[in-house]
């Protein structure tokens, strides 16, 4: 895993390793973009990440967990890919399908 | 130029059938959305929506027009039945070229294409014989014209979540040109199929819980269903017969974005409430109320706020802001003419309807809301806001009758 050695800016804990490399992979098939450049403080933007890309990996992070993201304060104000990562890593984590479904 | 009044609404909407229930449930803040329990829904991950409780079409709709109306249409049936019966119109006065029906809807007969195809790729040949007029999106204004002998323009709009206000606005505009005399006009919308609900949840816009408005941690919309009807009549039709209208309708306007197929902008959403006001000859301090568009999306809120606070100024810190999305969801085609007639509701009540399930201010959605419920609040004039995919902007201003 390339973490960022140039940059401050480091994934985040969620808690278990390999659910991090879970998502890499997902983002590194969905958005079609090559591993090395999947970089925490590589931005959405600099990735040349188009909206309809960010749908397939997050659809792609929502059948591997079997969760619901929807598009919240956290997804919405991402801008690099450990921000990114720590907003959709939170929602995979936090809730099974039903408890979310159940609401708060 | 000709004033245009309305002299009828009608309503189906997850608060029940007419404009009277709906109106209860917003004005008290009773949130109408239930669980979503469809067959062969069971893959679905967002599990609640605003759906119409209890209706059963043949109470309402004769058999011929169960034949050929899918859900939606009924909904618009039914709607519009309440909205000429309000009106007080007979048969003959409404009948005839001088009355137009436009009715619109975001997707048609949803649920007669889904039931289709599901039986007809499972390899069944027990299609629905009316399938097509059932799912063509006119079938509904087309119902109603057969429903009253309404021989002029008799036609739809599509355009998604602004569907509605731009029917209503386009009858005020053929109203005023002199091209008919009254108008019946809104939206409906039954976009309940698994199908479709698996399409929004995709599109990451649905709360899996709780819709809401311009609260720090709201997290989308839930799906909703209805139609809103209403019937506009020029001022010299109305003296004719005597009528009296419940609210004019003052102004319209509407923009398109022309810039991205989903993500809102300031500027359009500004420039239509501008434009609306001023085709109402209205400043914005004459606005009394706003039921906003109020998606709780993440960006709508931001948007909608942005483009209020543009418009009205210092004013917004002190103009009521709600969004009626969180009672009865969001209605897509027939959201803009079920909110327009909360709106005459609380203009005519002098009664401004609670934001519900607030959780906390979000800076971003410095706005007016009522959190503590209903506001009592005398207004002269109110506005209604719709914002829709494909950047299509409708704005519309209502004011007082004497």
């Amino acid at each position: 895993m390339n973490t960022g050695k140039e940059s401050t800016i480091k994934w985040p804990d969620l808690g278990d390793p390999e659910r991090l490399e879970q998502i890499i992979d997902i983002i590194e098939k969905e958005g079609k973009i090559d591993r090395d450049l999947i970089r925490p403080d590589a931005t959405l933007e600099t990735l040349g990440f188009e909206s309809i890309d960010v749908v397939l990996i997050l659809m792609g992070i929502e059948d591997k967990f079997d969760v619901y993201l929807p598009m919240d304060d956290d997804l919405a104000a991402a801008t690099n890919l450990a921000e990114f990562v720590a907003a959709v890593g939170e929602a995979a984590k936090a809730e099974s399908l039903d408890a979310q479904v159940a609401g708060k | 130029m000709m004033k245009v009044g309305i002299t009828g609404m009608g309503a189906v909407s997850a608060a029940g059938i007419g404009v009277a229930p709906l109106w209860q449930h917003v004005r008290d803040g009773v949130c109408a959305v239930r669980p979503l329990d469809m067959p062969r829904g069971e893959s679905l991950r967002v599990r609640i929506a605003a759906s119409v409780p209890d209706f059963t079409p043949e109470q309402h709709l004769s058999k011929s027009q169960l034949m050929f109306c899918d859900r939606y249409a009924q909904f618009a049936c039914v709607a519009a039945a309440e909205a000429v019966t309000q009106a007080g119109l007979d048969g003959v006065e409404l009948g005839g070229p001088r009355t137009a029906v436009i009715i619109g809807t975001g997707s048609g007969g949803l649920n007669t294409m889904d039931e289709g195809s599901y039986l007809f790729y499972r390899g069944e040949r027990s299609h629905h014989p009316m399938s097509i007029p059932r799912q063509i999106p006119s079938t509904g204004a087309a119902s109603v014209s057969m429903a009253y002998g309404i021989t002029g323009p008799c036609f739809s709009i599509a355009s998604a979540c602004s569907t509605a206000s731009q029917a209503v606005g386009l009858g005020l505009q053929m109203i005023r040109a002199g091209i008919v005399d009254r108008v019946i006009a809104g939206g409906s919308e039954a976009p309940l199929t698994p199908v479709s609900m698996r399409g929004w949840e995709l599109l990451r816009v649905l709360t899996p819980d709780h819709c809401r408005p311009f609260s720090k941690g709201r997290r989308g919309m839930v799906v909703g269903e209805g139609a809103g009807v209403f019937v506009l009549e020029s001022e010299d039709a109305m003296a004719a017969r005597g009528a009296k209208p419940l609210a004019w309708l003052a102004g319209y306007g509407t923009t398109s974005d022309a810039r991205d197929m989903i993500q809102p902008d300031v500027t359009g959403a500004s420039v239509a409430m501008e434009t609306a006001l001023a085709d109402a000859g209205l400043s914005p301090e004459d606005i009394g109320y706003i039921n906003a568009h109020g998606t709780a999306t993440v960006r709508n809120d931001i948007n909608e706020t942005a483009a209020i606070r543009h418009v009205f100024g210092d004013y917004a810190d002190r103009l009521p802001v709600s969004s009626s999305k969180a009672v009865i969801g969001h209605a897509l085609g027939a959201a803009g003419g079920l909110e327009l007639a909360v709106t005459v509701m609380a203009m005519r009540e002098s009664t401004v309807p609670p934001q519900i399930n607030f959780l906390e201010p979000d800076p971003e959605c410095n706005l007016c809301l009522p959190l503590d419920g209903p506001e009592q609040k005398e207004m002269r004039a109110a506005m209604s806001n719709s914002f829709a995919f494909g950047g299509i902007n409708a704005c519309l201003v209502v004011t007082k009758t004497d």
